[in-house]
């Protein structure tokens, strides 16, 4: 009797005391490093944080850390990927299988910087503790960023410039997380027109007063500048007048004179940079960066080709054999773009958006529009400060001309044949590996990811790929 | 909190007065009925306490018993245990002679929460006792397992001495949830992860080898593995147990006098396959000169023949003819780059003492050991000191403590990267390095002047450091007390702490930071792990029932710390710590944890020893799911008939044990990433010299446990004296509420989503059979074979919003419904097109027309998967007089395997004859019409019609058959062992992985891969010679 009173005691005592020693509540994790979406964002600063996120994914590798920019270059006439490291052979060749590893973090990348736009886009300005305007700004910096992304999706992987393409474009996205997890590719006129309207709203919501003197951040200017570029691509002339005169009539840029234009790649915000992507020498792509693919012993997979020598005229500063286009350095006996994206330690920023763009997009929409002379005098605003010839005629061929010379090796090149319906010259056949294909090849289009395919069952794929 | 409550507890415990009884002393003798010798070592216990003895070396044994017991009780392993009831009256010496037990039948198993007798198990488990693993030369305890359990496969994911292990029991049941089984050491949950030195927010994978946190345990302190694999025996590991559960136990003391072992051997490894041949400078010449010829001969405007090929190429500027002309010019001399990096016979040594020893109330095991095993390629080894003590005393005749405890450093030097595409890996070197360059110059200092960009691990070696240190602590003391005679109570606290402290630094002057002039990385990483048991068991006997109960608590809580540190910008050569660095200085940190908690309840159903009945019932909660979700309830029930103990059997003799059993129930997975369930922004970003905040989880608020239905029955049986035993088991595991990370549609923002759902079927049948062939005392042969068969279908799958399946798929593999978890799925290759050179694939499945471009082609199911659907393995063992043999073979078929870097090595293009190395088999491709080959014709161009990309002509069938151990020893007698007082001196030589046989003759690389199927360039499985000796005294 005793034994069982002592035992049914110690037993309840036991149980009491360590079957009921932790509860619940110790099961709740903590959350050191993240937070839960929700109730997250609740001031401007917080506001400030996600725009910030935005940008930072735009300087992925993937993006225009890298990829997107040599892109341009290689499927074009002005380089080509030797293979050193492996890099870029696909895009190179123009010939890339649904899987290709380049076509899917691309998109994926893109789309990042779109969901990040859309977190912000998505909240109520008046509900968020802060000063307005400084808000609004924030706001119409995520607009602008939406459609620029939109925009460089469509260019690689619309079907715009494929015969048979049917007007294709890709899917528009305007929510996070929004309910349509399948969505459908919406068409090349659709995209365009939200670009359109994402830049008109980007400016109503954005204070020129705001624009940060750094040149780091999307601008009212530069949100012009996107509207001329848009424009540009799509042959809307009148709209890149407009667009044009207002960067140019703010007065806040000049084009970087000829003493100079070495030294501007090096520096940081200078006179002439509208947009440029922040790097710092802790916070860069290091040898996935634009530095090490076009120089790099290790990689140094993009060559320049011969041919683009042959365009610039005598003592253009564009084509100074030991600072800008030349033979690389150390052992390399190659022919690099030496001058732009220079620095070795991968720190400088990458310039997406420079004021000599502008003027070129303005004097091509000249031209167009029937204003040859006007377009000439802004043509050789260019060369003036170049060290070039002047031109005697503002033609489609000069000013293309001129525009491969200023902005050869940032991305550009591809598009400029593209939109002006034009053949990929075969320059060098023992070099370049994509064959010259003809305007309206499905090779103008990049395969729409396997990945997205699978996960979505209303995406359709590209013309010429299965 | 948990802290003072154990305080508490003991406090309670010791205040119980000590009743002192009377005693008696007995002594007596212990003999064996094969050979009428003394038997050392038997215990000799006072049934139903703790007091006890062993018997001396002549088998004589002395104890003082109190005057109130009954029955002394005499075990010892292998023989049959005997009572024997007191009479105090009778003053004699006590004489008992000892059965051998060959049916094992009293072997006890060790299932964690618990130890049974062999015959009231009702799951499927497989012990492996300490003999079988000891001395096996391998740095970590999980690869002593290979072929000795039917069911489970390892898979060597690396030879890097140190790295973990890809385990899988009873086939692949996970998609995304890991599918690790789980480890149990002394009755603790542990954590076996990846201690590689990195932390989540440096934002990139880990690339250097890996380190696992088993290589910590020394297999020479072992005692037992058990491996458990069905759902009654799993159940009570609840949520984490439905990949299997290892249960480890260490050795603990033995009373008796102190016994001393020393174990030392030394011996030198190879890499167990040598791979491919790869083209020597004059063959990668010729090929360089065909690809030019191939691609530029025939054109019209500047045609010319194969043998202006050379001078054409020159004259046009080509940097690969270049490299030739300066190549030859300096006498074509050929650099072996595969013997440079090697490490011929790399020495392993392993040195182990331990002592054990204990009287009547205490006991104690203590242990030391020393390994290091140098890799097969120069520049990298592996090093471990541990130490371990296990102590334990009663307290009080109801009282026992016992302590655990393990501690020890473990340093992996020279690490290589591995795990992604990094040419300086001194494996990858054979392969991508030129010929026509050399690694070392004429004075034999490495060369740094390589053309191709590459950079020479022969430098990198000598003047960069990296290392991997391990320091673990693990401990584990528990309190048992038996509050009345068949009420146990057992509280345990279990602590677990790693730190990790990792380095890499790269040199200024050459290598991957030369421009950033030197760069050093510095991680910090403490993991830390307590777990909290307290559990009460009642043995109930009503006449023959027997009911034993248990109800358990358990609390686990992790915690994990890191802090990295970054630094650039050194100005001299041979400083290499942060300190010196002077530039650009970047850190992290970063922590996480999780916890679980739990309540189990088993009971045990015993009649008279015939029908054994088990019920397990587990509640448990993790940190890792939505509140909502946290808790899962798991459950098992499971059955045996011990046939051979019915009545109506007695008479047939030769049929000594026949059991049947079976057992159905549900386990758990929470193998998941932490805070997979919440919509996360994250903080790590930063723009500008601003934090930049982005949007990285899509979040599922009601992500849950996968769960495992398991259902096993099985029969054993042993005849003719136990001459001839086996055992038999059919299973069927069906996972669903699968954790999965279902693709989403990119234009989300996310790459994926976790959710539950989908359904893998595995379902198998696993036996192993023993063969005593000849059983004497001083010649004994004896057999075992065991095999498991394996099949493994998808079931069900994630859909999307219009009701299509989501299949997973990669550019080789597949997840659809009806298929094995990522079959292969990709283009059939279909020969060599003998009139043009051309590769071609068939357009559709794996056969009818082809064509030579490799995107018409169509992927098609090839078959198999990576999963080998036939397991076995066959052990020998030979001994006669002394000498003593045994063998151990692997088999595992079934499968397929690709060949992963094929893309690269038997590139038709300018990736072999002109950046890298190629295979030697290239010398055979196609040059002219007619000739049949399976190389295609070689081109310049990088890749030139996609002959190399992904299809099945790098997919082999993966059945191989592999000599696992071959030990041939000799046991001195023990006439000479004792004239100079020892107890036993052993010496071996032992050989692993001695031999393999693989079946597809295209596959040359080692079979033995990571179960993902891809082979790996980077540190392939080794082949060792060791010799040793073992001594007892």
């Amino acid at each position: 009797m005793k034994k069982l009173i002592y035992t049914v005691f110690t037993v309840a005592g036991l149980a009491a005391l360590l079957f009921t020693s932790c509860s619940e509540e110790s099961l709740e994790p903590s959350m050191e490093q993240d937070k839960n979406v929700e109730g997250s964002i609740t001031k401007a600063e917080d506001l400030e944080g996600l725009l910030y996120g935005a940008y930072d994914r735009m300087t992925q590798t993937s993006y225009y850390g890298r990829d997107l920019i040599i892109y341009g270059e290689i499927r074009a006439d002005n380089a080509f990927s030797n293979g050193n490291s492996g890099r870029f052979i696909n895009p190179g060749r123009m010939i890339m299988t649904v899987n290709d590893a380049y076509a899917e973090d691309t998109w994926t990348s893109i789309y990042e910087v779109i969901a990040s736009c859309n977190i912000l886009i998505g909240l109520d300005p008046s509900a968020i503790e802060g000063d307005l305007a400084e808000i609004n700004h924030y706001i119409g910096q995520a607009y602008a960023l939406r459609a620029m992304a939109h925009f460089d999706l469509l260019k690689l992987y619309g079907q715009q410039h494929v015969t048979g393409g049917n007007n294709v474009g890709i899917p528009y996205i305007k929510e996070y997380k929004g309910e349509d997890l399948t969505p459908f590719r919406n068409s090349v006129d659709e995209v365009k027109s939200n670009i359109e309207t994402d830049l008109a709203t980007s400016l109503t919501m954005m204070s020129e007063a705001l624009n940060d003197p750094s040149h780091c951040y999307l601008s009212t200017w530069g949100a012009y500048a996107l509207q001329s570029r848009v424009a540009l691509y799509f042959g809307e002339w009148s709209k890149v007048i407009t667009a044009a005169e207002a960067v140019i009539g703010s007065g806040a840029y000049e084009i970087i004179p000829e003493v100079e234009f070495i030294s501007s790649w090096s520096i940081k915000s200078s006179v002439n940079s509208i947009f440029e992507l922040a790097y710092s020498t802790t916070d860069n792509n290091n040898i996935n960066g634009l530095s090490q693919i076009y120089r790099g012993t290790a990689y140094g997979d993009i060559q320049a080709l011969e041919d683009i020598l042959t365009i610039f005229d005598a003592g253009d500063v564009r084509a100074d054999p030991y600072y800008m286009i030349g033979i690389g350095q150390a052992e390399d006996t190659l022919l690099r773009n030496i001058g732009k994206y220079p620095s070795a330690d991968y720190s400088d920023n990458i310039n997406l958006i420079r004021y000599e763009e502008v003027i070129l997009n303005y004097a091509e929409a000249l031209l167009q529009s029937g204003r040859a002379g006007d377009a000439l005098i802004q043509l050789n605003l260019i060369t003036a400060n170049r060290g070039a010839q002047p031109w005697t005629e503002a033609t489609k061929a000069n000013i293309l001309q001129e525009r491969r010379r200023e902005l050869c090796f940032e991305g550009f090149r591809h598009d400029d044949l593209a939109r002006n319906g034009m053949d990929i010259p075969l320059v060098n056949p023992l070099e370049q590996t994509h064959d010259g294909p003809a305007y309206g090849s499905f090779k103008y289009a990049f395969p729409i990811p396997e990945v997205e395919m699978n996960a979505n069952s209303n995406m359709l794929q590209n013309q010429g790929y299965k | 909190m948990l802290m003072k409550k154990f305080l508490i507890l003991m406090i309670c415990i010791m205040s119980l007065g000590m009743v002192q009884a009377q005693t008696v002393t007995l002594s007596g003798l212990v003999t064996s009925a094969a050979d009428n010798l003394p038997i050392p070592g038997v215990s000799v216990v006072v049934m139903g306490t703790t007091i006890g003895t062993t018997t001396s070396v002549d088998g004589v044994f002395s104890l003082d018993v109190p005057e109130t017991s009954t029955t002394l009780m005499f075990s010892y392993v292998g023989m049959v245990t005997q009572t024997y009831d007191i009479d105090f009256s009778s003053p004699s010496s006590i004489e008992i002679v000892m059965q051998e037990d060959y049916l094992n039948l009293e072997e006890v198993i060790v299932t964690g929460y618990s130890t049974r007798l062999k015959n009231s198990i009702t799951g499927s488990t497989v012990q492996i006792q300490a003999d079988e693993i000891k001395d096996i030369p391998v740095t970590s305890v999980d690869q002593t397992l290979q072929g000795k359990v039917a069911g489970l496969t390892i898979s060597t994911s690396s030879g890097t001495p140190g790295a973990i292990q890809d385990i899988r029991i009873r086939g692949v049941g996970s998609i995304t949830a890991g599918n690790e089984p789980l480890f149990v050491v002394d009755g603790v949950p542990i954590i076996n992860g990846n201690f590689t030195g990195f932390h989540p927010g440096m934002g990139t994978t880990p690339n250097r080898s890996s380190l696992s946190a088993l290589a910590s345990l020394n297999s020479n302190d072992i005692e037992t593995i058990t491996v458990l694999k069905d759902a009654s025996a799993t159940s009570a590991y609840g949520a984490r147990g439905s990949n299997g559960v290892i249960v480890i136990t260490t050795k603990k003391g033995r009373t008796g006098k102190t016994q001393f072992n020393l174990s030392a051997s030394y011996g030198f490894q190879n890499k167990a396959s040598q791979g491919r041949d790869v083209l020597t400078g004059a063959q990668r010449e010729k090929l360089y000169l065909d690809g030019v010829y191939h691609s530029f001969g025939d054109d019209p405007t500047d045609p010319f023949t194969r043998e202006e090929a050379f001078d054409w190429a020159l004259a046009n500027g080509f940097g690969g003819a270049a490299n030739y002309q300066a190549w030859r010019d300096a006498g074509r001399p050929e650099g072996n780059w595969g013997e440079a990096m090697r490490n011929k016979n790399a020495p392993v040594t392993n040195i182990n003492l331990s002592a054990s020893g204990g009287d009547q109330t205490s006991s104690f095991y203590a242990s030391a050991g020393y390994n290091k095993t140098e890799a097969t390629v120069v520049g990298a080894d592996f090093r471990r000191i541990n130490g371990t003590l296990n102590y334990s005393r009663n307290f009080h005749k109801r009282v026992k403590f016992s302590t655990n405890n393990n501690v020890s450093n473990t340093a992996q030097n020279g690490l290589l990267l591995e795990q992604s595409a990094y040419f300086a890996n001194p494996h990858l070197s054979k392969y991508f390095m030129p010929p026509i360059d050399q690694p070392r110059n004429e004075d034999g200092t490495a060369n740094t002047v390589q053309p191709s960009g590459m950079y020479n691990w022969l430098y990198l070696k000598d003047h960069d450091v990296t290392f991997n240190k391990m320091t673990r602590a693990m401990t584990n003391n528990s309190l048992e007390w038996d509050i009345i005679d068949n009420l146990k109570f057992k509280t345990l606290i279990g602590l677990d702490f790693v730190f990790v402290d990792y380095k890499n630094y790269s040199n200024r002057q050459y290598g991957d930071s030369q421009p950033e002039n030197g760069t050093s990385n510095r991680t910090a990483e403490q993991n830390f792990n307590l777990v909290f048991q307290n559990s009460l068991t009642y043995d109930l006997n009503l006449n023959d029932h027997r009911l034993t109960f248990m109800a358990l608590m358990e609390y686990q809580k992790n915690n994990s710390n890191w802090l990295w540190g970054y630094g650039e910008n050194y100005s001299t050569d041979g400083l290499t710590n942060l300190d010196q660095s002077g530039a650009n200085w970047d850190a992290g940190s970063h922590f996480l944890d999780w916890m679980n908690l739990s309540y189990l309840g088993m009971i045990n159903y015993n009649y008279q020893g015939k029908y054994v009945a088990d019920v397990t019932y587990r509640r448990e909660g993790s940190s890792k799911f939505t509140k909502d979700q946290r808790y899962g309830n798991f459950w098992s029930a499971g059955a045996a008939w011990n046939l051979s103990q019915e009545a109506f059997m007695g008479n047939v003799n030769w049929l000594n044990n026949l059991r049947v059993r079976a057992s159905y129930g549900i386990s758990g997975n929470s193998d998941v990433g932490i805070n997979q369930y919440q919509a996360l922004l994250s903080y790590d970003a930063d723009y500008f010299g601003q934090g930049a905040v982005y949007p990285s989880r899509f979040g599922n608020a009601i992500l849950t446990w996968e769960k495992n239905r398991n259902m096993d029955v099985g029969f054993d049986f042993g005849v003719i004296d136990g001459r001839i035993g086996g055992s038999f088991s059919y299973f069927n595991k069906e996972t669903y509420d699968l954790l999965q990370d279902v693709p989403l549609t990119r234009t989300s923002g996310h790459e994926d989503i976790t959710q539950n759902v989908g359904t893998v079927i595995n379902k198998g049948i696993e036996g192993i059979m023993n063969f005593d062939i000849v059983r004497r005392s001083d010649f004994n042969i004896s057999l075992s074979a065991n095999f498991a068969t394996l099949n493994n279908e998808v079931k069900e799958l994630a859909k999307d919003a219009n009701g299509e399946d989501i299949n997973i798929e990669t550019s080789s593999r597949k997840i659809e419904v009806g298929h094995p978890i990522y079959e292969w799925n990709l283009r059939t290759w279909a020969g060599v097109d003998p009139d043009n050179g051309d590769p071609l694939w068939y357009l559709e499945g794996t056969s009818g027309e082809t064509t030579n471009d490799y995107n018409e082609a169509e992927k098609a199911y090839q078959g198999k998967s990576a999963i080998p659907t036939f397991t076995g393995g066959l052990a020998l063992h030979i001994d006669f007089k002394g000498v003593f043999l045994d063998a151990n073979v692997y088999y595992a078929g079934g499968h397929m395997i690709y060949e992963d870097w094929a893309f690269y090595t038997h590139m038709n293009g300018r990736y072999t004859t002109d950046y890298y190395n190629g295979v030697a088999d290239l010398t055979t491709s196609w040059t002219q019409s007619g000739q049949v080959t399976d190389y295609p014709k070689i081109y310049h161009l990088g890749n030139p019609n996609f002959a190399t990309n992904t299809s099945s002509r790098f997919l082999y069938d993966g059945d191989y058959m592999r000599v696992k151990d071959l030990v041939l020893g000799y046991d001195l007698p023990r006439s000479v062992v004792e004239r100079i007082r020892f107890s036993g001196i052993r010496v071996y030589v032992r050989g692993t992985n001695m031999f393999t046989w693989i079946k597809d003759d295209r596959m040359k690389y080692d079979p033995e891969v990571r179960a993902d199927g891809f082979t790996n360039l980077t540190t392939p499985p080794i082949k060792s010679v060791v010799f040793g000796v073992n001594l007892n005294f």
